[in-house]
């Protein structure tokens, strides 16, 4: 019984967690639903340690030892997950380059602009070669 | 080409910077007009002329050699526009490429070569270059051999040449590992493009208005220089190697040294494997000559 009440209160803190991070707008839509769906998912298999469902399930799939099967999910999320991650570090990242590039582009210097005190955003790119300017 | 790629920004949005400078910038005192000229028809490029050509010069924390790169390219090929893509260094290389008079594009935070390159390419694109030369800000290349990486695009030739450091100019010598590794990537190349090329990774290039564009939409982002090569030949641009001196750098550390050089191998090696795996290639496999 002990076991159901820590999983059952583990179980409800993430729901909880996961709501209040969600109505502070901490999470994105499609982050905030799938932590919803991972803590109901997580309250519903406490809910049911009782009535042996677990045992019932892994025996279906043929695991021995039931909470084998637990991890074996957990594991799988968290790998899904963290690929899905991946992905979308890589989307940042590339988006990133353009924006960074971007910048560069907009405040593109031009030797004239030396010791003007404008320091910044002349877009016009020069005559080919300004007039000789002495370098150091 | 029409310059109509996805990141192509209309031109008339490129002047569009609420910078209150702007202006002052574009009546600079210039006798020659191009400048406001080039701002709005940059993309189509035949109204383009004198500055059709453009040097694009990566450089990061290379202070010490920049503007003797950038006096030499300048001295090569005096028609050309020098600009120096400022890869967030942290020394004064930005000042000291505007004191040798090129145009600066400072990226605020370091991309690494090919994010910075792929700017240079950006801006020739943006502004209607038709051909773009590659340089290494390190001093390596000598900028003197432009022309010979013109010539074969001027003529029609190739769309893209590529200065090779073994065809029989120059003495560069490099250590067995390194040279076993080149073979090794040339081997690589061969294999996806068909050509052969002798020096895969060699920065020193040129590309007309098609490479251009290309380079511009897309880029790799790490190690460039060899997966570039096989994209560019797999679009179909026709890729030249041209024989070039190249000295050992004086300043600074090579990008790629110690286990980074295995990390290189393992990185391009895979770009390149999992890059044959991609259905998407637009090419028909053209020939490289």
């Amino acid at each position: 019984m002990k076991a159901i009440i820590l999983s059952m209160v583990l179980s409800v803190g993430f729901l909880v967690v996961s709501v209040i991070a969600m109505r502070r707008q901490r999470l994105r839509e499609q982050a905030a639903l799938l932590w919803l769906l991972v803590s109901l998912v997580m309250v519903f298999v406490s809910a049911t340690l009782p009535t042996h469902l677990l045992d019932r399930v892994s025996h279906f799939v043929g695991i021995a030892y039931p909470p084998d099967l637990i991890l074996l999910l957990a594991v799988l999320f968290l790998m899904v997950l963290v690929f899905h991650l991946s992905l979308s570090l890589a989307r940042l990242s590339a988006k990133q380059i353009a924006l960074v590039q971007e910048i560069g582009l907009m405040t593109t210097m031009s030797p004239s602009a030396l010791g003007t005190g404008d320091g910044e955003a002349d877009q016009s790119p020069e005559a080919p070669r300004p007039g000789p300017t002495p370098t150091p | 080409m029409p310059p109509a790629e996805n990141k192509t920004l209309a031109p008339s949005t490129i002047p569009g910077s609420t910078r209150p400078s702007t202006g002052a910038g574009r009546s600079g005192g210039k006798p020659e007009i191009p400048v406001s000229e080039v701002d709005r028809s940059a993309g189509s490029s035949e109204s383009v002329d004198r500055s059709r050509i453009c040097v694009v010069i990566p450089a990061f924390n290379e202070a010490g050699s920049v503007a003797r790169v950038i006096q030499r390219a300048h001295s090569a090929i005096p028609e050309a526009l020098v600009v120096v893509v400022n890869d967030g260094s942290k020394d004064d290389t930005a000042v000291r490429a505007l004191r040798a008079g090129a145009t600066v594009i400072t990226l605020p935070v370091n991309l690494g070569i090919g994010g910075a390159v792929q700017a240079g390419y950006l801006y020739a694109l943006r502004h209607g270059f038709d051909i773009a030369i590659q340089v290494d800000g390190d001093d390596q290349h000598d900028p003197a051999e432009i022309a010979r990486l013109l010539d074969p695009i001027r003529m029609g030739r190739a769309e893209m040449t590529v200065g090779s450091r073994w065809l029989g100019r120059g003495d560069y010598v490099a250590p067995a590992g390194r040279r076993f590794a080149m073979r090794l990537l040339a081997t690589l190349v061969r294999w996806r493009t068909g050509g052969a090329f002798t020096d895969t990774t060699s920065g020193f290039r040129a590309v007309g208005a098609q490479g251009i564009a290309l380079f511009a939409r897309t880029y790799p982002t790490d190690f460039p220089e060899v997966e570039s090569l096989v994209q560019a030949s797999r679009n179909g641009l026709r890729i030249e190697e041209v024989p070039v001196r190249m000295t050992p750098r004086r300043h600074g550390q090579s990008s790629i040294a110690g286990i980074r050089s295995a990390y290189y191998m393992a990185r391009v090696t895979v770009a390149l494997v999992v890059g044959s795996l991609n259905r998407k290639d637009p090419s028909k496999n053209k020939e490289a000559t």
